[in-house]
């Protein structure tokens, strides 16, 4: 049984990983959002352990790795002591970056309306009324580090300073004395002079696997939907989010940014060429009408290819697939990061961009990069996908040479297509046919057992139907899905075995040895 | 690292400050105004309210050119310990938003709220000031941060009316810290500064406070019926509770109102099982007429038309109900539904 991550193990496994020669990957691993951690922990315990990584990672120079999760929370944070953390911990990177700049802006912002006083020497950073400072001061701070570094978002600081209600006086008087020290704007293009690099943004991904097969999924109109019918035949653009978010730079973005994306395909007359895909980290709560609700009010119009789905069999597989960057209590999403997925035609994953903010024009040019490039990717993951498909084929034709009379036929033929079924496309719209052929298996199995009074086929095809029904369609396990299949057809076999006596005394002699060891 | 000042010594030092002019936010009018029902609210006295013109001249006497009250002036009434408290308090409500017109004025307004030798009266309405300057997000910006503190400090206040305020004023901005200390409270009812259905209430303004498996325990388990109504308005934004919902709707013995508002977190959560439950519990006549009514008016206002339109034993059912003399809630219920699915 795993030990319960409480705040005490949680401060110990920091202190721990602080101290390992590799610092940063123990410290960057605890700051996953995945991480077992955080599980059913209230968001504001989530924000206290995650800034204490955040404190831990400042103790010493900041490595390049760390930086995409430091400015991420400087970018989408809107909680005052993880944002006094992430600045604090800046500032022990090497050297100040433009790129910097553009995040700390962000923050400055962000606190201008909702700073709140931080304590950072002590947990959780509640405020103690004698040392405490305000979080705005510790992003002002970081400006001050940043010295010639901040002249890129020179104007967006002086209207701030020139905003009399919007910052402490002692915080204005800061800011004025940043502004008087920075050099005149040498950039004439400031937004590409502050710009994130695209290698703190974006990964590439190249997954040979084709996505979860066995999810299921319901859109905005409460139509059910297979993961092949959403997915295979054409490029998709996928983001998660939940309609519950109480950051406004996330999910909610997300979504504005989705509604631009699918107004820059319709004017290059594009829609229909790519997927554009919303999933939800909470379907039990964001129901059909929420999710068109929620869409509709940020400028997305929802319809054939574009879709907002939540998740109704298959989560567990979804969220390996994309590794997502989600944690839960209960089944409310408790910390996300902002995750964006590039699909190609076969619905293999091709890139991704996390954590900090995401463009629509760039992403439109990835997909459109990745549609010229789409031949050469399908054949070199051709040959894996024929092995995939050959598989089951190849169960069908074995089964297929046994020896076999005219009742048996159909038993073979059920269980055959069963084995084959799960690997075709848009295998999910025939499962009226998988449970026909099961019945015409099973009845087959029935008829045997009830002839040759012999019990272990019908014993073996009825525990696989359930194994394939429950573990596989309804809770969309992969592993249900073979193992159910595998069971009806090991009964298959048994049942012809006690049809012919050679392979019936080939059954018993088998079982025998299975019962035996 | 951040060395600023604590607003306690800040609110305070700064008592006897030069005062700085602020132009007045309100007309003088409206102030009075709302003074008198400021007044009346909180000491039930019903002081006198200076008539415009002596407003103006007392106004002229204090050296106001436009015929406003000086805040300075006014401030200096609020906190002056030898005035009388009907003087002080009217003087407070006077500052209205002024209080944020300077640094000076609002730690002057924070000194009367922390002082615990102050009259209840005088602090509650240096709290319903400072509150009502927050409503302007942009204006209050720059004193949120010392306002929260302050706010913090009033939590372990001896004065319950006072902590349970700040308490709600905390919850409302989602402050992690207060939400801690009304989970611990639940948890541990030694350590709790509010009663459990208070601080159910305050945890469920926000659904990522993590209130609820404790919710749920209080469910089970309430310390008295109303801490039970509360866990299960917090647990009515939790997906995982539909099952319970389920179970408390479909519970004859549970009492009608309790039913009521698990009918309304299930109909949130999961509107098509609800439309289920209701629907038997319209044709159940061993049903209380209250809750088939309830059942009824939920088919009525959120069922699936395709649904219940062609649900003939229901029709059947409603129309008897109808026509019926029984319980008259029942009956309208029964005629709504039949207005909307005829």
């Amino acid at each position: 049984m795993a030990f319960p991550w409480t705040q005490g193990r949680f401060r110990d496994e920091v202190i721990a990983a602080g101290a390992l020669a590799k610092r940063s990957a123990g410290l960057l691993e605890l700051l996953q959002e995945s991480h077992p951690a955080y599980d059913e922990c209230s968001s504001a315990e989530v924000v206290r352990r995650r800034g204490l990584v955040l404190l831990a990672l400042g103790r010493e120079p900041l490595c390049e790795e760390a930086i995409p999760a430091v400015l991420e929370e400087l970018q989408t944070g809107h909680q005052p002591y993880l944002l006094a953390a992430a600045a604090h911990t800046l500032r022990t990177a090497s050297k100040p970056r433009h790129a910097y700049a553009g995040c700390l802006l962000r923050a400055l912002q962000t606190l201008a309306r909702r700073d709140d006083f931080v304590t950072l020497e002590t947990w959780s950073g509640v405020p103690a009324p004698s040392v405490s400072g305000s979080a705005c001061g510790e992003i002002l701070r970081a400006l001050e580090w940043m010295g010639p570094a901040a002249s890129g978002i020179r104007p967006e600081l002086a209207q701030l300073a020139g905003e009399s209600t919007l910052l402490a006086d002692d915080n204005r008087e800061s800011l004025e004395k940043i502004l008087a020290a920075l050099p005149g704007p040498r950039y004439a293009d400031v937004e590409a002079c502050c710009s994130l690099p695209l290698s703190w943004r974006r990964r590439e991904r190249a997954v040979a696997t084709v996505g979860p097969t066995s999810a299921r999924f319901e859109d905005q109109d409460g139509i059910s939907h297979a993961w092949n019918d959403l997915f295979v035949g054409r490029p998709s653009v996928v983001v998660f989010f939940y309609t519950r978010c109480d950051n406004e730079q996330k999910c909610s973005l997300t979504i504005a940014k989705l509604g631009r994306l699918q107004k820059l395909l319709e004017n290059e007359g594009r829609a229909s060429s790519v997927n554009l895909v919303a999933i939800t980290y909470d379907p039990e709560f964001d129901l059909p009408h929420r999710l068109r609700g929620y869409a509709e009010s940020r400028g997305v119009v929802p319809g054939e290819h574009c879709r907002l789905l939540r998740t109704m069999q298959g989560r567990k597989a979804l969220q390996d697939y994309f590794e997502l960057g989600v944690n839960f209590t209960g089944s409310l999403v408790n910390r996300h990061r902002i995750e964006v997925y590039v699909l190609d035609s076969d619905s293999r994953m091709r890139a991704t961009y996390q954590r900090l903010g995401w463009d629509p024009e760039e992403l439109w040019g990835e997909v459109q990069r990745m549609a010229k490039k789409a031949p050469t990717l399908e054949a070199a993951t051709e040959g894996a996908t024929t092995a995939a498909n050959a598989a089951p084929g190849l169960w069908a034709v074995l089964l297929a040479l046994l020896p076999k009379c005219p009742i048996c036929g159909a038993t073979y033929l059920s269980s055959s297509g069963l084995l084959a079924l799960p690997h075709l496309t848009g295998w999910g719209r025939f499962w009226p046919a998988i449970l026909v052929m099961l019945i015409l298996s099973l009845g087959g199995m029935t008829w045997v057992a009830r002839v040759r009074k012999t019990w272990w086929p019908l014993v073996c095809g009825s525990a696989g139907a359930a194994v394939l029904i429950g573990h596989g369609l309804i809770w969309g396990h992969q592993a249900g899905l073979v193992g159910g299949a595998a069971l009806v057809a090991l009964g298959s076999i048994l049942a012809v075995a006690a049809v012919n006596s050679r392979w019936k005394r080939w059954g018993h002699w088998a079982l025998r040895r299975a019962c035996a060891t | 690292m951040a060395t600023a000042k604590s607003p306690k010594s800040k609110a305070t030092k700064s008592l006897k400050a030069p005062a700085k002019k602020v132009a007045a936010r309100k007309a003088p009018t409206q102030r009075g105004a709302s003074t008198s029902t400021g007044i009346k609210a909180i000491t039930g006295l019903g002081p006198k309210v200076p008539s415009k013109k002596i407003a103006a001249k007392k106004a002229a006497r204090k050296g106001t050119l436009d015929g406003s009250v000086d805040p300075n002036s006014l401030m200096a009434t609020a906190v002056d310990p030898g005035a009388k408290l009907n003087a002080r308090l009217n003087a407070i409500v006077k500052v209205g938003p002024d209080v944020i017109g300077s640094k000076q004025s609002f730690d002057q307004m924070c000194g009367i709220l922390m002082d615990q030798a102050a009259n209840p009266a005088l602090r509650g309405q240096a709290l319903s000031t400072i509150q009502a300057a927050a409503f302007d997000p942009v204006a209050f910006a720059k004193y949120r941060a010392q306002y929260l503190s302050v706010l913090r400090q009033l939590r372990t206040d001896p004065d319950p009316e006072v902590r349970q305020r700040v308490f709600g004023l905390l919850a409302r901005e989602q402050d992690s810290d207060t939400q801690s200390m009304l989970l611990e409270g639940l948890d541990d009812p030694s350590k709790a500064q509010l009663s459990p259905e208070k601080a159910l209430q305050l945890l469920s303004y926000d659904p990522h406070a993590g209130a609820y498996e404790v919710a749920k325990k209080i469910a089970n388990r309430p310390p008295n019926d109303l801490a039970r109504r509360e866990a299960l308005r917090v647990l009515a934004a939790d997906g995982n509770s539909v099952d319970l919902f389920a179970g408390v709707v479909s519970d004859k013995s549970e009492s009608t109102d309790v039913r009521q508002i698990a009918a309304s977190a299930l109909n949130h959560l999961a509107p098509r099982r609800m439309q289920e439950i209701a629907r038997t519990m319209a044709m159940d006549d061993s049903e209380s007429d209250d809750a088939r009514a309830v059942g009824l008016t939920a088919l009525a206002h959120f069922g699936e038309s395709s649904t219940l339109s062609s649900d003939e034993p229901l029709r059947e059912k409603v129309n008897s109900i109808s026509q019926s003399t029984g319980n008259m809630n029942l009956r309208t219920a029964a005629q709504g539904f039949k207005a909307r699915y005829s």
